[in-house]
């Protein structure tokens, strides 16, 4: 069973996201947690064997993004709670995402209403911090049980790879309302769905 | 393809484990299903999926139908409230909510948003109640209508029960119309009233109202809003043509109002069914085209018809005479791709012959690569002009008239093409049937003496105004 489904505060976090993403214009969050249809294709292999997945997963849309897919965690947290240990985990998913089913690794979203490893917070998208958390969770990330020999086992082009795709995202109940209005988004939808091809 | 292929090709689509493959096959299946329901909708696949505000698809209708087009929302399986949360968000568009649950049907706690969609006109679906609207289609009774409406402008939770309960109540109504036979047919007016937001209500009210008079129903006595004006929906009018043979003139003349060439064109009609005779000649001042070919050809019918008989053919309206077809459409764009051999244009005597009774204005005549156009002089017709007088009779003895400007009998002035067999309004006029039948026709193509007399009749004399 998802950890999600335990957390009905998971649920909300991952469907205000979705909402936010999808008000962007710029996202289709198509798959989220819990949801039977959508965990399968949120969940990914530890090298143990256990499984863990995201919160939600999409396609995002336009420029630059278009048609690229996008993996997110997300925190509907009032407080920074645990969410520094949680992050290094969600980095040493990413890792063995990106080992494992790089085809589905363009983006990965760590989605928070409450900032948390203040200290550190300007490197929490660096290889270095990829690298680090792959080592700490080295027996799921790496397959290793030697902490010794994580070191050697990482691949710094992965952690490279991981790191360029990390997005890092602070919302607030107030930024949420901040979207796209009814009104033009309305025409963007015409436009979208009507156009030819 | 039965209940069970679709709930398990679309469970089968949803659990596959690619994302993109999972979307792709889901929506296609949803689109083979709504066709299944509607084979008349055209349906556009977006780039969404499960999106919070974007449609997963677009449909539309061919023809200038009211409706001009309805948003299909695909949702994943959630919490009723959540549900509820999504279906709020996108009621104002009026869409069809799809229920992605390949597994069992719509909850029942969906009921809860039960009044708030039929308020919103709004549909919420699932699997099996498309899947029940798909097997109406298969049967070929008068629930294939109540299908089609659903899917333009049903509301409200249409599972599968729904989905049977609106069928079968309608299909009694049907039945009860038959007898004029007012409980069940107000069960039914009910049930649309219900389930159909108020334009497809309308419309399928209108049906039973047609089938409640065939059966010499009174209108007084018709248990519903009683109304022989406003849109009738193609597939309507196409059961209603089909149907058993309607013989009263206001009925038809009320209908009239209501129904235009473009419509007729667009339907499918096998062979020349009576009603559709009593619908065209009782309307023949109100039917309007702005352009008409006439092409020679054999009847091939099984039943010869005592004169000619109106059909739909080649995606136009078309009057079918003994030895040519006659097209008519609003745009000369629709007849573009009826083709026949030019002709040689009619001799001097010929076109005097044709148009006794049709004033000419204007003449063009063709001898060798010499053309000419002579006018009428007042209010004669240009065939009495000294113009043409003028002109030495060995020439006009070889002359080919190739083009008129003719006056129908309402006024309305007509060009006619003698080489191309065809004739088009002036300027953006709308011409009636009884105007091409009075003047065109007779212009284009040599009328049995019979048939021509029936046509002109029914041009003429056969219609009351207003």
């Amino acid at each position: 069973m998802s950890g999600e489904l335990l957390h009905s505060k998971g649920e909300e976090g991952a469907r205000r996201a979705k909402h936010w993403l999808d008000s962007t214009t710029r996202a289709n969050a198509r798959w989220v947690n819990p949801n039977p249809i959508a965990i399968p294709k949120l969940t990914f292999d530890w090298a143990d064997g256990s499984k863990f997945s995201y919160d939600l997963g999409g396609l995002l849309i336009g420029g630059e993004f278009e048609g690229q897919e996008f993996l997110v965690e997300s925190k509907f947290y009032e407080t920074p709670g645990h969410q520094g240990s949680m992050y290094v985990e969600y980095l040493a998913k990413c890792y063995r995402a990106m080992v494992t089913r790089r085809d589905r690794c363009d983006n990965f979203m760590w989605i928070t209403w409450h900032p948390f490893s203040l200290n550190r917070w300007s490197k929490l998208c660096t290889t270095a911090e990829v690298r680090a958390a792959a080592i700490v969770h080295h027996e799921k990330c790496l397959g290793c049980s030697d902490p010794n020999s994580a070191e050697d086992l990482v691949d710094e082009e992965v952690c490279k790879d991981v790191a360029d795709r990390l997005w890092l995202i602070l919302l607030s109940k107030r930024q949420e309302d901040l979207v796209i209005s009814k009104k033009h988004l309305g025409w963007i939808r015409d436009r979208e769905t009507t156009e030819e091809g | 393809m039965s209940k069970s292929d679709y709930a398990t090709e679309l469970h089968e689509a949803l659990f596959d484990p690619n994302p993109n493959s999972s979307a792709r096959r889901t929506k296609e299946l949803v689109i083979r299903e709504l066709q299944d329901v509607d084979p008349r909708v055209e349906i556009k696949n977006t780039e969404y999926f499960n999106h919070t505000f974007s449609p997963d698809l677009v449909l539309t209708w061919p023809g200038p139908s009211k409706q001009k087009k309805r948003y299909v929302f695909l949702r994943l399986p959630d919490s009723p409230e959540y549900f509820a949360e999504d279906v709020e968000i996108v009621s104002e568009l009026s869409p069809i909510v799809y229920g992605l649950d390949g597994g069992s049907d719509l909850p029942a706690s969906l009921r809860a948003v039960s009044s708030f969609s039929q308020e919103n006109n709004v549909l919420i679906t699932d699997v099996h109640g498309m899947d029940r609207l798909a097997r109406n289609r298969k049967n070929h009774n008068i629930a294939n209508l109540v299908s089609t409406a659903l899917i333009r402008g049903g509301r409200g939770v249409m599972d599968s029960a729904g989905a049977e309960s609106i069928s079968s109540t309608v299909s009694l109504g049907f039945e009860g119309a038959r007898e004029a036979n007012a409980e069940p047919t107000a069960h039914a007016v009910q049930a649309l009233e219900c389930y159909l937001a108020p334009l497809q209500s309308r419309q399928m009210t209108q049906f039973l109202q047609a089938v409640w008079i065939s059966s010499r129903g009174r209108i007084e006595g018709f248990p519903g809003p009683k109304e022989l004006s406003g849109e009738i929906s193609d597939e309507s009018l196409e059961y209603l043509l089909h149907f058993e043979p309607i013989d009263d003139p206001d009925f038809w003349r009320a209908l009239g109002t209501s129904v235009s060439v473009e419509q007729l064109s667009r339907l499918t009609i096998s062979g020349t069914p009576e009603n559709l005779q009593h619908l065209v000649r009782e309307n023949l001042d109100r039917l309007w085209s702005r352009h008409m070919k006439v092409v020679a050809g054999e009847l091939m019918l099984a039943e010869q018809p005592a004169s000619a008989a109106w059909t739909i053919a080649r995606q136009s309206l078309c009057l079918l005479g003994e030895d040519y077809f006659a097209y008519f459409a609003e745009t000369s764009a629709s007849l573009r791709h009826i083709k026949s051999p030019k002709a040689y244009g009619l001799t001097i005597q010929e076109i005097r012959q044709r148009s006794e009774n049709i004033h000419l204005r204007e003449l063009t005549v063709r001898k060798g690569a010499e053309t000419f156009t002579v006018e009428a002089d007042g209010s004669r017709s240009v065939l009495d002009s000294e113009s043409l007088s003028a002109l030495p009779a060995s020439y006009l003895d070889r002359a080919r008239a190739v083009r008129a400007t003719a006056k129908a009998p309402s006024g309305q002035e007509i060009h006619c093409d003698f080489v191309e067999r065809d004739a088009t309004a002036v300027t953006s006029a709308r011409v009636s049937l009884a105007d091409w039948l009075g003047s065109a026709l007779p212009l284009l193509w040599d009328l049995a003496d019979s048939q021509g007399a029936v046509l002109l009749q029914e041009g003429n004399e056969d219609n009351r105004s207003g």
